[in-house]
């Protein structure tokens, strides 16, 4: 069981990184469930969204300044002109959009999704109210929701792979999933070489 | 005179073997080595930013990694 959090899914589809992308479809072919916290995996889609909704807005913004122009500079058939060439590019980005929920789609069939709770996020606050690593409110959500799941889900290797080592590089952290039978890698190489070491291989 | 059926434990006995022997043939193979080109999950995967040239697509995951450093 490989638990991810949304560094993984930006790695993958925009930093194409090999050893993600290597560690993806490994997974996905051998039956290795992923594991992704709900809250992580938001934040992973709005964030492969938000450059698209900005550009969508920037648009928007544009169609209003020229229609400014058309009014008070009369200029109303070379507006519609520029407006055709602005209707192409919002077509062109709405297309993107789609393609990039479904990339994330198609991630989410092969993953499990942790779910958030109530519970999860009163101990989340908590967390962060006390200053408890990883410190940061949605990095406390990540890790008190993989903690829920690892108390109800059991497999013969589970590991966590995070790169965000500056936020989940601490003892304490180790310690616990440590005490749920789990490994914090920080390197998605040190993942390979623990299922090379599973299977055999090393 | 029916021909004896092949005891169901051998044949999934074979497969778990196969198929371990294909985990391992996968796992032999270092990241940069293994082609993904026909792997449509992969591939449906990285298609919305593939014909991005990488240094940009690396910057928006380093920006990226900057707002949430800065986050609370």
């Amino acid at each position: 069981m490989l638990l991810v959090e949304a560094n993984f899914v930006i790695g993958t589809i925009w930093e194409r990184r090999p050893s993600l992308i290597y560690l993806t479809s490994f997974c996905q072919r051998y039956g290795v469930t992923i594991v992704i916290p709900e809250i992580a995996l938001a934040e992973a889609r709005a964030s492969l969204l938000a450059r698209i909704d900005r550009q969508l807005n920037a648009l928007q913004q544009l169609r209003q300044w020229l229609n400014d122009i058309a009014r008070a500079a009369e200029m109303g058939g070379l507006v519609k002109s520029a407006k055709q060439r602005l209707d192409a590019i919002e077509a062109e980005l709405q297309k993107r959009k789609i393609s990039v929920q479904d990339a994330i789609d198609t991630f989410v069939k092969a993953c499990t999704v942790a779910s958030i709770t109530p519970q999860i996020w009163t101990r989340a606050y908590v967390r962060w109210k006390a200053s408890l690593p990883p410190f940061k409110e949605l990095d406390c959500l990540v890790f008190e929701t993989l903690m829920d799941f690892l108390r109800r889900h059991k497999a013969p290797l589970t590991m966590f792979l995070t790169t965000d080592a500056e936020d989940f590089d601490h003892p304490e952290i180790h310690e616990a999933f440590r005490q749920r039978k789990a490994l914090m890698l920080l390197d998605p190489y040190d993942v390979i070489v623990e299922f090379r070491k599973f299977y055999g291989v090393a | 005179m029916t021909m004896p059926r092949k005891s169901p434990k051998v044949t999934d006995g074979k497969n778990h073997e196969n198929r371990l022997k294909e985990i391992r043939q996968f796992l032999l193979k270092e990241p940069e080595e293994v082609d993904l080109s026909n792997d449509e999950f992969i591939q449906k995967l990285l298609s919305p930013f593939a014909d991005f040239p990488i240094e940009v697509t690396r910057r928006w995951a380093e920006e990226w990694r900057e707002e949430h450093r800065r986050g609370r």
